[in-house]
């Protein structure tokens, strides 16, 4: 059992509209100054300059690793946003050491990934497959627009099978076009940054969706992994298939059935979804993750989306001993588009209960593999 | 060291726990195994547990984090 160390140095979050781009920088450093940082994670839209904002991050805590990316909207615990960024600081009281690296995926996933993991362990002089995981554990993000998220937490699976790496797919506000990942002064539109902390508390993992089986079954028997098609379920077309369950003709499908009717690989009773995006050649399904065939998936229903993040935020919050000092949060891009639909914005922040936080609406979610649909954090205990 | 093949997920499973010692160790490993092949190794589904293809997959799976099994 590892020894903890008792802190009252709180996480430090801090947020920028974004209505003047050029000073954001300045003005999430004015809000996070004063901490001993451990470390520094910041997300920011494409509308502003990510690079001069990891510079001046850089410059304003030199001693601590940063890492950050552009997202499709940013939250603390007191705000949310589009067009703007936000950023927290997680002091050496909450984590005692940490390492980053940016994985450049350019020419070849494993490589460079594994690369970055032996930078990473040479600066920490420990071997992250040796690690005590409920002492160490690691960020990632990814550039959104490459479909490299299944192999990437792959590789960091191989490496570290037993600890948790956390984190999301960059954004770029929907438009589709270009993500970029920040690690220190290095910017990479198709790569990770990678950040492992050695925490000085306890932490615990959030993955919360608003999911429940609606009681049918499919096994997929036909499928284009890499592309992340589905061409049959139970034998039949995709898209036939589907359509027929979620009561629906295929030329009916769109947005909102998918939204509210993914599939979920079931894992000890719990959901690991997988969101349809748009039916390919009248028969498949394309989705935003991979699902093999010969895998069973559950169709799912959508429940309630700010009292399932509230409940499991609360959770994890008794799990680290019923005070959380902060957390770094990674929420789904469809999730925000149902919180748009509904205005569910503040109640969102509000669920997050105080906790300070900072986080981004993604392209795609990571823990152990990657998922879509999803909430997934890290929260620190004290 | 194991010097036979495994013959089923069983085996496998029990084979994993005695590698990873530590029982709360298997549930990330689980997951990853499952993700990457579809079959839980804790709960597999009866047929699937002496199907030699599956065995084969899962062990691979389990060989590429690390545990050759």
């Amino acid at each position: 059992m590892s020894e903890r160390v008792l802190t009252d140095q709180v996480v430090r979050s801090a947020h920028a509209s974004g209505a003047e781009p050029a000073g954001v920088g300045r003005e999430l450093v004015a809000g996070l100054s004063g901490v001993d940082a451990g470390a520094v994670l910041f997300f920011c839209s494409p509308a502003v300059d990510g690079e001069q904002v990891a510079r001046e991050l850089v410059d304003a805590f030199p001693q601590a690793p940063v890492i950050g990316c552009t997202t499709a909207g940013e939250f603390t615990e007191r705000a949310g946003s589009t067009g703007g960024a936000s950023a927290v600081v997680l002091p050496t009281g909450v984590v005692r050491r940490a390492a980053a690296s940016l994985a450049d995926l350019r020419h070849g996933i494993d490589d460079a990934v594994i690369g970055s993991l032996r930078h990473i362990e040479e600066r920490l002089e420990i071997r992250l497959r040796d690690v005590d995981p409920r002492r160490y554990v690691g960020f990632v993000l990814i550039d959104g627009l490459h479909g490299t998220e299944e192999r990437v937490n792959e590789v960091l699976g191989n490496m570290a099978p037993l600890m948790s790496f956390v984190g999301g797919s960059a954004g770029d506000d929907l438009k589709f076009s270009r993500t970029d990942v920040y690690s220190g002064r290095a910017t990479s539109a198709h790569g990770a940054a990678l950040l492992v902390v050695d925490a000085a508390v306890p932490f615990t993992i959030v993955k919360s969706c608003s999911f429940e089986p609606a009681g049918r079954r499919f096994t997929i028997t036909d499928a284009d992994t890499a592309q992340r098609i589905v061409w049959e379920l139970d034998g039949r077309p995709a898209a036939q298939v589907y359509a027929e369950a979620v009561g629906s003709g295929i030329q009916g499908l769109a947005d909102r059935e998918f939204s509210a009717h993914p599939l979920g690989l079931m894992i000890d009773g719990k959901p690991w979804i997988r969101s349809p995006q748009q039916v390919i050649e009248g028969r498949g399904i394309k989705f935003y993750c991979q699902i093999l065939p010969g895998m069973e998936v559950e169709l799912m229903n959508s429940t309630d989306l700010i009292g399932d993040t509230r409940a499991a935020i609360r959770s994890a919050v008794d799990e680290v001993g019923g005070e959380a000092s902060g957390a770094v949060m990674f929420n789904c891009i469809l999730r925000r588009l149902e919180m748009d639909a509904k205005d569910l914005h503040q109640p969102f922040v509000d669920a997050i209960g105080g906790i300070p936080t900072a986080g981004f609406h993604t392209y795609g979610e990571s823990w152990l593999g990657h998922i879509n649909q999803t909430l997934t954090a890290v929260v620190f205990g004290r | 060291m194991t010097t036979t093949t495994a013959s089923s997920l069983t085996d496998l499973a029990s084979r994993l726990q005695r590698e990873l010692g530590n029982p709360t160790s298997l549930g990330p490993v689980v997951t990853r195994v499952l993700l990457r092949t579809g079959v839980n190794l804790r709960t597999p589904k009866p047929e699937q547990i002496t199907d030699s293809a599956v065995v084969a997959r899962v062990s691979a799976a389990l060989a590429e984090l690390g545990y050759q099994l």
